[in-house]
């Protein structure tokens, strides 16, 4: 794309810092330090998909927030159709915009992030998450197609699951929600292994497989 | 948040946080105060302080002669 590199972010790496336009003046993405930050893109403003997603983020910003977790989305549109856009949202769907979104003009934060497909799109960002914790550290990434709206409430789990591990040192299990069972990381010793087979404290199927409640 | 306009203009918020600046806090306790989230305080007295309208005092910010003059 007109000789832009396009990276691809790695977890558990430091997100790439930028500065962006958005919605709600220019912002850094260290200015969401000691927090947590969904950094979302879409294909464009004023198109369906995007609407109902938008609106979906926007219900579930309550509950993030609660989760010390921001929103902020981006796409190759400028902050005048952003603005149009979101005060279109409040106007026909009922539904206020409360993140602000970056105008990419540019694209510098989508080459950044590896947000553009071609073989999807040359001039669009496709549907791409990125969770970043509140050391700024990237911790999750999702890519959806141009033509699929992403499932709101996975994000909110994949954020409360990574913040219980955070908290209480566990993994979390295939279709985990909050208040099951959680994973306790397999011992990484022989001398380990047979201690866990005698402990009483978790539920150990086999000396690698060990779920607990979390108090 | 996008608080100062090109002709110099100061939003609500912006004067809010001005007003409340007149005494130094960092922006963790102006976003405590003011129950607004600190990226968007963070970004908005950066903002501020490049117009003038603030200054540093270590991990403080506090409104200068300007800053009061918009209020």
């Amino acid at each position: 794309m007109e000789g832009k590199a396009f990276n691809l972010p790695r977890l558990g790496e430091p997100a790439p810092q930028f500065e962006a336009m958005t919605t709600h003046g220019t912002i850094k993405l260290e200015d969401f330090k000691g927090g947590w930050l969904i950094l979302f893109s879409h294909p464009a403003d004023f198109t369906p998909v995007c609407t109902t997603e938008f609106m979906a983020f926007a219900k579930a910003h309550p509950v993030l927030r609660k989760m010390n977790c921001e929103l902020m989305g981006l796409s190759i549109d400028s902050v005048y159709s952003h603005i149009a856009w979101v005060r279109n949202i409040e106007e026909k769907m009922g539904v206020k915009i409360t993140f602000p979104v970056i105008a990419d003009l540019n694209k510098e934060v989508a080459s950044l992030y590896g947000m553009v497909m071609p073989g999807e799109s040359r001039t669009e960002t496709s549907r791409c998450v990125f969770v970043i914790d509140d050391k700024q550290i990237l911790r999750a990434m999702i890519y959806y197609p141009l033509t699929t709206g992403r499932n709101i409430e996975e994000i909110l789990r994949i954020v409360e699951a990574m913040q219980t591990t955070d908290k209480h040192r566990v993994a979390t299990p295939a279709n985990w929600r909050p208040g099951e069972p959680v994973i306790v990381p397999p011992p990484q010793t022989q001398e380990m292994a047979e201690e866990r087979m005698k402990d009483r404290s978790v539920k150990v199927t086999d000396w690698y497989f060990s779920k607990k409640d979390l108090a | 948040m996008g608080c100062v306009s090109a002709d110099g203009t100061v939003s609500e918020s912006g004067k809010r946080m001005l007003r409340t600046l007149q005494s130094p806090a960092s922006p963790e306790k102006l976003a405590q105060d003011l129950n607004r989230p600190v990226y968007i305080v963070r970004s908005s007295l950066r903002e501020m302080e490049q117009a003038g309208l603030l200054s540093r005092r270590g991990e403080d910010y506090v409104t200068t002669e300007a800053g009061k003059a918009k209020l």
